[in-house]
């Protein structure tokens, strides 16, 4: 019987250099590990007895330490935690250290040519899954397990059955991942892959660009899985060959790999999709709720927030302005993404259209307040109760939607069909 | 043998209502007070040592924060879910806390019945009713580490890490 990807990094992978199958309890050799939340992993240590942090790592040059999410610090505990692991990084000889970098790191990680195809890598943040976008296995950890892997460089693993995921239909003009997705959701619900690898393939996932497939591997997670996985084609080789000269082993299924479930999908007739407060997959398309009053709109965050994301509320506020009384907030993912917006003159044209750019990094998704008196349009990662701002913002609606919808929602003042404005 | 009290929760209780994002950077101690805040406020001045959740589907689904370790810290013995979220799993493996997935588990419970859970052959009993349920297995090993503290006081107990013990102890050994 044949494997699917995931059945084959793991293979590779595995401890005892034997081949696995969907089921097995393993132990894997990692590839590569981000770490986040240095202070708590820190913490781990001196729990454990090393007061001074981890006393070693693994391996120097696979360990990749980035101090991001809410960069730079507005507190000092915050920014003593970036003292610590600037120091902790030089101690350790840590060959990656990026020192509070704005940005999110599962995307720097990606743009620093540290995420190859073929490659399993864990790291403490559930949207590390968005690898999967490169062809690279990735999950997320906890902190504790996070301090072993930085010590042992291997984890348990069980082997995940996978869910293929067929895409037909033509990429339409604006970036339509998280209409796909939030379309999964609802039809299937959040927890559909629980515990499992997603493929995507067919037609329309090799069509679509780098962006978009980063959309579906980082929401994979919020429909339970494990991995989310695309192939890697020349889209992938291009762009990891121009930022790493590491060597790799793109992976692809075997054609008689055993899948639990197989779904076509024709994203032709699926539209423009909205997540209302305050699950996932309680989903609709945007005529269904079109209408309803924002206060606030975003466009960031792992899920939508690089330069694709980005440029089309550029396009469709050409001429246009931000309507009054919408705070319309934009984060890039990264500084890379930030600066290729800067560089096609996005920035100043948003600007000039009453959008604010804020800083790269996760704030957008979560810290940032929404009162439980408004409503706010994101194409962040979640609109659970409280997510942005806390419990005592439990009742804030927050409704999640591709860049597009949030855009036109920004213009509109009110959700509407975003195809409104991209026929000019 | 596990025993306790029954909380119920229902399906799809995330990691954002577990323990809220914003709380992340607190001491252990101060960020459990935030369990629930956002669905069951009241939650966290009733549960009691010892105590049991059940739960529907994808308990603990979202983020890697420390869910299960707060719930630990706040007494909870056992978390048995219709399914369980991936990273939840991990996590309660590694900070040492029980978590079963029980399909039926749901229907089968009251809130406040006592509930009696056996990881020798994984079965769930309802005190109240008699009834007993068939829980998925945990691997071996991996149930060694949920009853055993969790990955570090495993480690240390095997032998692989150096006791973390007070300095002065550690010192007296030498």
């Amino acid at each position: 019987m044949g494997q699917t990807i995931a059945e084959k990094i793991l293979s590779r992978q595995n401890v005892a250099s034997r081949p696995v199958k969907a089921g097995d309890l393993i132990d894997a050799d990692l590839n590569g590990l981000l770490v986040l939340w240095w202070p708590a992993i820190r913490n781990v240590y001196k729990k454990i007895g090393f007061k001074n942090g981890p006393p070693t790592v693994w391996d120097k040059e696979k360990a990749y330490l980035m101090l991001d999410h809410y960069q730079p610090p507005v507190d000092e505990a915050y920014a003593r935690g970036n003292l610590e692991a600037r120091r902790d990084a030089a101690r350790l000889g840590l060959k990656h250290f990026y020192d509070s970098e704005m940005g999110i790191s599962h995307h720097m990680m990606m743009d620093y040519g540290h995420v190859r195809p073929g490659e399993l890598l864990v790291g403490n943040d559930s949207h590390v899954i968005c690898f999967g976008a490169l062809n690279a296995a990735a999950t997320g950890i906890g902190n504790d397990e996070e301090a072993y892997a930085l010590a042992f460089g291997k984890l348990f693993f069980s082997v995940p059955q996978t869910i293929k995921v067929v895409l037909r239909g033509k990429n339409p003009n604006y970036p339509i991942g998280k209409d796909i997705i939030l379309y999964l959701a609802g039809k299937y619900s959040d927890s559909f892959a629980q515990n499992r690898s997603m493929e995507f393939v067919g037609p329309l996932a090799s069509d679509m660009d780098l962006a978009t497939r980063m959309t579906l591997a980082d929401h994979a997670v919020e429909l339970g899985a494990k991995f989310g996985l695309f192939l890697a084609d020349d889209k992938t080789l291009e762009f990891v060959r121009a930022r790493t000269d590491q060597p790799f082993e793109t992976t692809a299924p075997d054609a008689d790999a055993e899948y639990v479930q197989t779904i076509e999908v024709d994203c032709d007739a699926i539209g423009p999709q909205v997540a209302k407060p305050f699950r996932f997959d309680n989903v609709s398309p945007v005529g269904e709720v079109s209408g309803l009053k924002v206060d606030q709109a975003r466009i960031g965050s792992c899920a939508n927030g690089r330069f694709e994301d980005i440029e089309i509320a550029a396009r469709m506020l050409k001429g246009r302005k931000v309507a009054r009384g919408v705070r319309f907030y934009i984060s890039p993912a990264s500084m890379a993404v930030y600066r290729q917006c800067a560089e096609a003159g996005l920035v100043a044209d948003l600007i000039a259209a009453g959008a604010q750019f804020q800083n790269p990094g996760c704030t957008i998704c979560g810290r940032q307040v929404v009162l439980n008196e408004e409503v706010c349009i994101s194409s962040t990662t979640r609109n659970s109760r409280g997510r942005m701002g806390g419990p005592s913002c439990s009742d804030a609606k927050i409704y999640l939607a591709g860049p597009a919808t949030v855009t036109a929602a920004a213009i509109a003042g009110r959700i509407v069909d975003p195809r409104e404005f991209l026929h000019d | 043998m596990i025993s306790g009290r029954v909380w119920k929760f229902g399906d799809n209780i995330n990691t954002d209502l577990i323990l809220p994002g914003h709380v992340m950077f607190l001491a252990d101690e101060e960020r459990q007070r935030y369990l629930f805040q956002a669905n069951r406020p009241e939650w966290i001045n009733l549960v009691r040592q010892g105590d049991i959740i059940i739960a529907g589907q994808s308990f603990g689904m979202g983020s890697s924060r420390p869910a299960a370790l707060a719930l630990r810290n706040v007494g909870v013995t056992c978390v048995i879910a219709e399914s369980l979220g991936r990273l939840f799993f991990r996590n309660a493996v590694n900070f040492g806390l029980l978590v079963l997935e029980c399909p039926g588990i749901f229907a089968a419970f009251e809130e406040g019945q006592n509930a009696t859970v056996s990881v020798d052959d994984f079965s769930v009993r309802n005190d109240a009713t008699a009834k007993t349920l068939q829980a998925k297995p945990v691997p071996k090993s991996l149930l060694k580490l949920m009853l055993g503290g969790g990955i570090f006081p495993v480690l240390e107990r095997d032998g692989l890490i150096a006791s973390a013990l007070p300095p002065t102890a550690a010192k007296a050994k030498k």
